[in-house]
């Protein structure tokens, strides 16, 4: 029971209920605010049973997003910020046969504007004696947006997302674990955001500009942009490869180092990398985490400062304005204190994000700051 | 033009995933149960806190371009 138990932990599944303590209630809340005047708290709470002792359990858990922006991007369409809230919920079970581990999930979220509903099942098998665990997973997503103050019935708009997720974890000697997983994801359908209208330049008058040695920026925009206004139009399909390698490495008398890379690559044409170094120092019943996540990425291939009308009047096909497919770099820093108490496991973390954007009309940088707290209660 | 580019850019992306795939194969070795004590240590699971994981995937997910690949995510966002 206890080597059981032992495999059970070394293959990361630590936070998995056992059958002497087989419920666990989790509550988190997150808080995320940034000069771009977005902020967002994300309460979130759920519920575990374990069903047997090697990992499988139900589970149900709950978070609410209570959005307040009046982001660059929001403003500058002409419109003041809002406030939304927007609900999710998951089901998931699973339960081991032998070898596999066998599980099914359910979620649904809402907001005025958009509805998502997602199925999805993996299947995951140890070998060599638990040293090996292999991972395939698939979730499809079925999202309806809509438009604020307008019933879906009136105007909506379909997209389909389809995950799958292929993921290897392996001990690599005593004190060593590594993972690799690969991603795949295909989204068909509506996957612009309706509110988003994209500024129009007139070449000759970006040249000048550019000859008296003036910048078009977020300020002065709205003096040289013509009067027309489409709408964002993006393609209607979007093939998405993420390959993430993964190193946990337990260094004596100081703890562990975790050390992460992920390469991403899209059909729009967007490429991305992202470093993440975790340092976790136990010290008795406290425990500090040290987390550094640098990102990177590249624009999509139809992005543009600035989008200028040609001689003929003829106006880009693709156009976006939203700064996620743009090209930026980021930096997070975050600090995380965890004490376990008895049955009880309490943290507090905060953090730093500095993104630096490369080439973005309205913004040149935001900082965001994150605190979160929560609490785990084992019985 | 953009196709190939991006086709270009998968080739790579799949050599640079069956080089990660050959690496770890080649680091692997049978543990001894004796020898797991060190595994089993709370610090060292590859996902310490798997709800914690999904709120902060959540995050990410609405604020990044890119996505996948550490597991987790979804729910369909218009979030700015």
């Amino acid at each position: 029971m206890r080597l059981q138990l032992t495999l059970l932990l070394a293959l990361g599944q630590v936070g998995v209920a056992h059958a002497d303590d087989p419920y666990t209630l989790s509550f988190d809340t997150l808080v995320y605010s940034d000069t771009d005047n977005v902020l967002v708290v994300s309460p979130q709470v759920a519920a575990k049973r374990a069903l047997d002792d090697a990992g499988g359990e139900a589970s149900a858990r709950a978070v609410v997003d209570v959005i307040s922006a009046a982001s660059v991007d929001v403003v500058s369409q002409a419109t003041s910020g809002f406030t939304e809230v927007r609900r999710e919920a998951d089901l998931a079970a699973s339960h081991r046969i032998g070898t596999l581990l066998p599980a099914l999930r359910y979620r649904y979220s809402d907001e005025p504007d958009y509805r998502s509903h997602g199925f999805g099942g993996s299947l995951s098998r140890d070998f060599a004696d638990h040293d090996t665990t292999v991972a395939l997973a698939y979730d499809l997503s079925l999202d309806t947006v809509g438009l604020s103050g307008t019933s879906f019935a009136d105007w909506s708009r379909d997209l389909t997302t389809h995950t799958a997720e292929l993921s290897w974890t392996q001990v690599l000697g005593p004190r060593t674990v590594g993972r690799l997983a690969y991603s795949l994801v295909v989204q068909d359908g509506y996957l612009e955001k309706p509110y988003r209208y994209v500024p129009l330049f007139d070449a000759g008058t970006l040249a000048s500009l550019e000859a008296d040695g003036m910048t078009l920026d977020g300020d002065n925009f709205s003096s040289y942009r013509l009067p027309e206004r489409p709408p964002e139009e993006v393609p209607d399909s979007r093939v998405r490869h993420a390959m993430a390698v993964r190193g946990v490495r337990l260094v004596p008398d100081l703890g562990a180092v975790q050390a992460d890379y992920r390469f991403y690559v899209d059909s729009w044409g967007m490429q991305a990398h992202t470093i993440d170094a975790t340092l976790r120092l136990p010290v008795g019943r406290f425990r500090i985490d040290v987390e550094d996540r640098f990102h990177w990425q590249s624009p999509v291939d139809f992005w543009r400062r600035a989008y200028t009308v040609d001689a003929a009047g003829e106006v880009p096909r693709w156009r976006t304005v939203d700064k996620d497919l743009g090209g930026y770099a980021q930096d997070t820093l975050q600090v995380r204190g965890q004490l376990d108490v008895s049955s009880l496991e309490i943290y507090a973390l905060t953090g730093a994000m500095l993104t630096r954007f490369s080439d973005y009309l309205f913004l040149d940088w935001r900082l965001a700051l994150i605190a979160e707290t929560g609490l785990r209660w084992r019985f | 033009m953009v196709m190939l580019s991006s086709m270009r850019s998968v080739h790579r992306f799949l050599f640079a995933t069956a080089l990660a795939a050959a690496a770890l194969v080649s680091g692997c070795s049978r543990t001894r149960p004796y020898q797991r004590e060190d595994l089993a240590r709370p610090e060292m699971a590859p996902d310490p806190d798997p709800d914690q994981a999904a709120l902060h995937q959540h995050l990410l997910g609405t604020r990044e371009g890119a996505v996948g690949g550490f597991g987790g995510g979804g729910g369909g966002c218009g979030c700015n």
